[in-house]
């Protein structure tokens, strides 16, 4: 099996790049980079504000804000923004009866928003009146690495899975239906080649194509700041799993244009943990089932190791489970479909 | 070397049959024609046998393996020239043949030998995109031949061919034949099942009407037939009539004594004339 294995490899890798597909990921992944390095600026985004007040105090007074998040205590303030560097939080508790506010940062530089908040806290806690809290006033930096990190490399992870879960869905698909339009499967069937390899194989290339495109995308954005080895593990499920979708739309559909509206459907559906990763308040539970949630927040760790690689492998053996399992209902839907279209 | 009992097969699952209670059997070394016009249900037939189509009702055996208990081994023993010429168009001839050669477990014959035998020795590193139809016909029956089968499963091998490749692939055909090989062969072509086949079986709506070596169906339903042309008031007429048939026999007498008679050519009937005379229906 492992000899057919690699000679369907061989010759699938052969059709890809004779296909251009080796082309495409390439190209892709400059694109992206491009995309990364001269479209996006290096800090963008309004940053998101987590807020823990005391009960005895009340949330009344930051009701109708838009863009805040309140949270149960400040531990959970830590905990959210431990995934989400570009953020701040707030926690006024009752000392002494006397509000004390603590500020949350992920570096040293408090700016003109920490100066904002602070005056629309001295506001709202002296109810008119003009009171100097200064002294009541605590700052506390959680991630002074994430100073070095740059907007828009955030964006890279989204932007890899992108490439290694999508592209691969896509490419892998058309080199399904190209066979089906030739019907080559039938020639495959009456040879004591197995299905698994078969389709393996083609998951093979894709993983591959995944592996190059993640290696430039993330040597052009973060060069060797990246850990390699892990994006490598995080990386393979991911572009596994993608091949997977892949063999899982050349399953049920019989070609590219039949097969369309599903890819668009899916891809939509993948793409929903991006949100969830730009706006980490917004994280429901429901959205972590989805695959590429995992595999965001994996590549994240790798390409971005200040958030620790715990998420690496935790992630990884997630995504190959789930990897593993929709291989094989494509294969058993692959196999059936052979069957209709002999 | 094949044995089929009562095969029926069902493509709807309504009732109706596409293959309806087939049976025959092709000995070890011999060459079976499945004869019949398009939609008959002789490539349904060779789908199930090759294991591409599920096994329904009935049974079937091939080299002793039942169709239904298939595994990857027995594939090693067969081998399939498919009428559409299915290969990949971006690979060469030879990348084709070495990948497909890759799949076996038993040794496979030289592909260069092999493209060589049907022809295509200079367009070994051409792209199978850039073949004709005719060339695409003889790659696959080229790559059906690798492992060398035991029984050998053609498809309208000589579909869309011009009448020199015909020719030499019948002789490739031919050749395997004296060899030993089983072959089971489908085509709509009379002359092809006559030429090559020891027997063939009349296939029309899935069932067979009639299986026998083609000089057989011919001394039993063929007559022999003399075509005469004569002129009469200036015209001339062709007439074609039995020799067996009494009232054709006397009208030949008429015909000799008391017309002009240009040309008489005796002949038998094709098996196309048999076909028709026991199907009702023509072979194209």
């Amino acid at each position: 099996m492992f000899k057919r294995l690699i000679n369907n490899f061989k010759k699938d890798w052969l059709r890809g790049y004779r296909h251009f597909y080796l082309l495409i990921t390439i190209a892709t992944a400059l694109l992206f980079s491009a995309f990364l390095l001269f479209v996006l600026p290096d800090d963008y985004s309004s940053p998101g504000l987590y807020q823990y007040v005391a009960p005895e105090i009340g949330e009344s007074m930051f009701e109708g804000e838009e863009g805040i998040t309140f949270v149960d205590s400040k531990d959970e303030i830590k905990e959210m923004m431990k995934d989400d560097a570009n953020s701040y939080g707030v926690a006024i508790e009752l000392i002494d009866n006397a509000p004390v506010v603590t500020i949350y940062t992920q570096s040293n530089a408090e700016g003109e928003f920490g100066q904002t908040i602070k005056m629309m806290l001295s506001r709202a806690l002296s109810s008119g009146e003009e009171i100097d809290y200064t002294e009541r006033y605590e700052s506390v930096v959680l991630h002074e690495e994430f100073k070095d990190v740059k907007y828009k490399e955030t964006f890279l992870p989204v932007l890899i899975v992108m490439d290694s879960a999508m592209i691969g869905m896509f490419l892998l698909s058309v080199m399904l239906f190209t066979e089906k339009d030739h019907k080559m499967h039938t020639a495959y069937m009456v040879s004591p080649g197995g299905l698994t390899e078969h389709l393996l194989s083609k998951s093979m290339v894709m993983l591959v194509l995944s592996l190059i495109s993640g290696t430039i995308m993330t040597l052009i954005i973060r060069g060797f700041d990246a850990n390699f080895l892990y994006l490598y593990i995080i990386l393979i499920p991911s572009a596994f799993f993608g091949g997977g979708l892949g063999l899982f739309l050349g399953s049920i559909f019989k070609n590219v244009q039949k097969s369309m509206l599903g890819l668009i459907f899916l891809m939509i559906g993948l793409m929903l943990p991006t949100v969830s990763y730009m706006f980490p308040s917004f994280s429901p539970m429901w959205i972590k089932f989805i695959p590429t949630y995992q595999m965001i927040y994996g590549v994240r760790a790798a390409v971005i190791p200040l958030y620790g690689f715990d998420d690496v492998w935790r992630n990884a053996v997630i995504v190959l489970a789930e990897g593993i399992v929709l291989f094989g209902i494509s294969r058993f839907l692959y196999q059936r479909a052979l069957y209709k279209n002999s | 070397m094949i044995n089929v009992k009562d095969l029926k097969f069902s493509y709807r699952h309504d009732g109706t049959y596409q293959v309806d209670g087939i049976s025959f059997e092709v000995k070890e070394g011999e060459t079976l024609g499945f004869l019949g016009p398009n939609g008959a249900g002789k490539s349904t037939v060779q789908k199930i046998l090759i294991g591409l189509l599920p096994m329904q009702e009935g049974e079937a055996i091939v080299d002793g393996v039942a169709v239904k208990d298939y595994n990857s081994k027995f594939f090693n023993k067969i081998g399939v020239s498919f009428e559409f010429p299915n290969a990949y168009k971006k690979l060469s001839a030879l990348e084709n043949m070495e990948y497909y050669a890759s799949l076996f477990d038993v040794p496979t014959q030289d592909p260069r030998m092999l493209l060589k035998l049907v022809g295509l020795e200079d367009a070994v590193d051409k792209k199978v995109g850039d073949f004709s139809k005719g060339m695409l016909q003889r790659f696959v029956m080229a790559r059906s031949m690798l492992n060398k089968p035991e029984v050998w499963f053609l498809d309208e091998p000589l579909s869309g061919l011009d009448p020199q490749t015909s020719q030499n692939i019948k002789n490739v055909i031919k050749q395997e034949k004296e060899t030993g090989t089983t072959i089971f062969l489908t085509t709509h072509d009379m002359h092809v099942a006559e030429e090559l086949c020891d027997r063939v079986a009349f296939i029309e709506s899935g069932k067979i009407i009639v299986i026998d070596s083609p000089r057989n169906l011919k001394l039993k339903y063929g007559e022999k037939v003399v075509n005469i042309e004569y002129k009469e008031s200036g015209k001339t007429k062709t007439e074609k009539l039995a020799l067996g048939n009494e009232k054709d026999a006397d009208r030949v007498s008429e015909i000799l004594k008391t017309k002009e008679v240009e040309t008489v050519h005796s002949g038998e009937a094709t098996l196309e004339d048999i076909f028709i005379e026991l199907t009702g229906r023509g072979l194209k």
